[in-house]
């Protein structure tokens, strides 16, 4: 069920009225799990199961952390964080494994590659592994004990909340055990902040159907070997697009998620935070998919060592992570050379840091943005082609297709979609400049007319409704 | 700030509502891409056209080359980009209006790809009904899209046709590329029973047609040489004399001669108007001839 259907919108309606009638106070959680389930099964009924195992796996090990024999505490949840990567491995990577590894006319390579990717399972399966590792890091923290019931049923209605609250459940943002269970209560119509919500919701919407979804149908033409007619000019257009449609989409649907869950008195973290301002790959980051970053440095980068074993430990960590990271998005080897790509980038980064220091020039710092969104624009080419011949096909066609003709109307259209992007990005840039503190408390006219403006064209010239690129990791 | 932004909104449509209603019929081939162009046309068709046209084509993006109003003054084309003529005729049906003529693509009837388009929505009596009342949600009239064709008629004239580079010119390696491609999967026939269930399907709609007193004129687009005789084309032309017999329905075979197409299955412009006179000349020779068929039999 995808965000921007009409499906979608009737069970929000319909979950938002029943959520806060006040004779149905004591069952908003349930309220929620029971349209979180609903929301799950009208895509992928048959694999309802699945999400269900995953959250028992997580109910019994976070509980026996708590509650269990102290001495087998440690056991426990190296069992639940095994058993969730299991999953994950098993369904995810099984046809990966079985293209790459197992003999063509293997019975069980080819049953292996018949598995069908259940929807969200890398979002799900990261929260239950956030949740049985907080559980196990803060059990003697009083205040976080207070969150695992006693009670195993109310302690199983909690998981399943926090595991399948629909607006992050297939697509995110990460939300970590210790952020969001302390939230979990009885939520009033009257706390609801509107203004919040509607800006929120707006932007989302408009990011994702005005601009993701209309450049969608114009990055289409990046289709092997179609492109290889294109000018240069007329492909690094469209790579440009791509880059501004994976940000729009991606950062879109993250909003959307977060007004929605803001409408239920729920707060999730704020997953983007204006990526392609970004002047080195540490800050890209820190910016970009946010919670997922975080969940790498928190779960993985850190556990692995960190930067607290000397140069060579810190550089194979970044590696390492970064190229688990790159494989999370997808089954393919596209991705692990993805997150190469970018652990490539930071360890250089790091080292040439080290040793040259900081550059404090405006110009520099300019051109250093330049270079780190050319560098991680050219890395989406293997998002959008993940068969790495491709992949070479398009850059030697931007080098050699110089005399083609170009398609000005394609790369107008580009221009025009990818712009709410760049002023998305400028309006930033603009704010933090400005070292003059607000007079007004309520909205500028410029404001009000811009969300006028943005409400209009979603409704009249929204593109053609498409999955979220997110859906397929 | 939520109402003043909603209020802002309204007035906005409210201007545009007039524009559409003053300016609108002056405004066409508004279509920003190929999946807006299947859109548009659908829409013009369930909205506007269905009963303003007597000659139909159905087919896929291979017969979307054919020059429509050299073909017939009264013609209007049906063809979809990634679909089959199955989705023209989903939309016949459901219009209510059946047409003296209809000229079915045969190459695409038994296509397999997942649709691209939902073309239920058209059919849904809420959404036709709304988007009758309000014109700015029609896809025709995405204010970009508007702006893009305005700007082109300033530029080139109202009814200059714009042609596409790649529609004018070959590139014979992106050819022969596509070409190789095209050989692995045409090489080998479709299944009989995905056949059967295309074709059957379309006989459905063809003899609902035919009660109705259209004539069906079922033809094929040429394609590239080294792909015309494949196994895929082969069964294709098999079926379609099996399932639609003549003097029931009638036939226009390939023409002699090869065809210069971009990538393999689509004609360059220059061809699409020599296929575009064949066209127009077998089935101008079918109409003399079913009327002398009609005048000896009384």
């Amino acid at each position: 069920m995808l965000f921007t259907s009409p499906a979608f919108v009737l069970l929000v309606l319909i979950t938002f009225m029943l959520y806060y009638l006040p004779i149905a106070r004591r069952w908003q959680v349930p309220i929620l799990i029971a349209a979180s389930l609903f929301f799950y099964a009208y895509g992928q009924a048959d694999l309802l199961w699945l999400l269900i195992l995953s959250v028992s796996i997580n109910i019994a090990a976070s509980y026996l952390v708590i509650y269990g024999n102290p001495a087998r505490h440690h056991l426990y949840a190296v069992l639940g964080v095994v058993a969730n990567l299991l999953i994950l491995l098993f369904f995810k990577y099984g046809p990966l494994v079985s293209q790459s590894f197992l003999p063509d006319h293997n019975a069980f390579g080819a049953w292996l590659a018949t598995l069908p990717l259940p929807i969200g399972i890398s979002f799900f399966t990261f929260q239950g592994i956030s949740l049985v590792v907080d559980t196990y890091r803060y059990r003697d923290v009083a205040q976080y004990r207070s969150l695992i019931a006693r009670n195993l049923l109310k302690h199983a209605q909690t998981v399943l909340f926090f595991k399948g609250f629909f607006p992050q459940l297939v697509s995110g943002p990460i939300v970590k055990a210790n952020f969001f269970l302390p939230q979990i209560g009885e939520k009033r119509f009257a706390d609801i902040r509107w203004d919040y919500c509607f800006r929120t919701l707006v932007v989302g919407y408009f990011l994702k159907m005005v601009v993701a979804d209309n450049l969608k149908d114009h990055t289409l033409l990046m289709t092997y070997p179609y492109f290889e007619a294109l000018s240069s000019l007329t492909l690094v257009s469209l790579l440009f697009g791509y880059s501004m449609q994976i940000f729009a989409d991606f950062a879109g649907y993250s909003l959307i998620a977060i007004g929605l869950a803001a409408l239920f008195g729920y707060q999730f973290p704020i997953n983007f935070n204006y990526p392609y301002v970004s002047t080195s790959f540490a800050d890209f980051w820190r910016r970009w998919h946010i919670s997922l970053s975080s969940f790498l440095r928190e779960y993985l980068y850190i556990p692995l060592g960190g930067n607290r074993h000397g140069q060579f430990r810190t550089y194979l960590n970044l590696m390492t992570t970064m190229v688990l990271g790159g494989l999370w998005h997808g089954a393919a080897w596209s991705y692990a050379v993805w997150g190469f790509a970018h652990g490539f980038a930071l360890a250089l980064e790091r080292y040439v840091g080290d040793r040259v220091g900081k550059a404090r020039f405006a110009g520099f710092r300019f051109l250093r943005g330049l270079i780190v969104f050319a560098y991680i624009t050219l890395a989406w080419l293997l998002f959008r082609l993940p068969d790495f011949d491709h992949v070479i096909a398009y850059c030697r066609s931007m080098a050699q297709n110089l005399s083609k003709p170009h398609d000005m109307l394609v790369i107008s259209f580009i221009g025009f979609y990818s712009f709410p992007v760049l002023a998305y990005h400028a309006f930033y840039l603009m704010r933090q400049s400005d070292t003059s503190l607000p007079t007004a408390t309520t909205p500028s006219r410029w404001t009000v007319v811009g969300y006028g403006i943005m409400l209009f064209l979603l409704i009249t010239n929204s593109g053609s409704s498409g999955s979220f690129i997110y859906f397929q990791f | 700030m939520i109402r003043q932004s909603l209020v802002v909104t309204a007035l906005i449509l409210i201007l545009y509502t007039a524009f559409i209603h003053f300016y609108g019929p002056a405004i066409s081939r508004t279509a920003q891409t190929t999946a807006q162009r299947n859109l548009v046309k659908a829409e013009e068709y369930m909205y506007e056209a269905s009963s303003r046209y007597d000659t139909l084509i159905v087919g896929s993006s291979m017969s979307e080359r054919i020059l429509t109003d050299s073909l017939n003054a009264h013609s209007y084309n049906l063809s979809f980009s990634g679909l089959s003529s199955l989705d023209g005729l989903y939309l016949i049906a459901h219009s209510g209006h059946a047409p003296k003529m209809l000229f079915v693509e045969i190459n695409s009837i038994a296509r397999r790809d997942p649709p691209q388009l939902d073309l239920t929505q058209f059919t849904d009596s809420t959404q036709h009904c709304l988007k009758q009342w309000l014109p700015f949600l029609r896809t025709k009239y995405q204010p970009v899209g508007v702006a893009k064709a305005l700007l082109r008629d300033w530029q080139h004239g109202r009814n200059a046709i714009v042609i596409p580079e790649s529609a004018l010119r070959q590139d014979t390696a992106l050819l022969n590329k596509t070409v190789t491609q095209l050989q692995a999967t045409m090489h080998v026939a479709p299944l009989a029973a995905h056949m059967n269930e295309s074709f059957a399907k379309a006989r459905t709609y063809l003899d609902a047609l035919r009660r109705q007193g259209t004539t069906v004129v079922l033809f094929e687009m040429p394609i590239d040489v080294r792909l015309e005789q494949l196994a895929a084309p082969q069964a294709i032309r098999q079926y379609a004399q099996r399932y639609f017999p003549a003097p029931d329905y009638q036939h226009i075979d390939l023409p002699n001669g090869a065809f210069q197409t971009s990538d393999g299955i689509h004609l360059l412009y220059n061809e699409s108007a020599r296929y575009t006179r064949y066209l127009r000349q077998e089935s101008a020779l079918l109409a003399n001839r079913g009327a002398t068929h009609t005048a000896f039999i009384e």
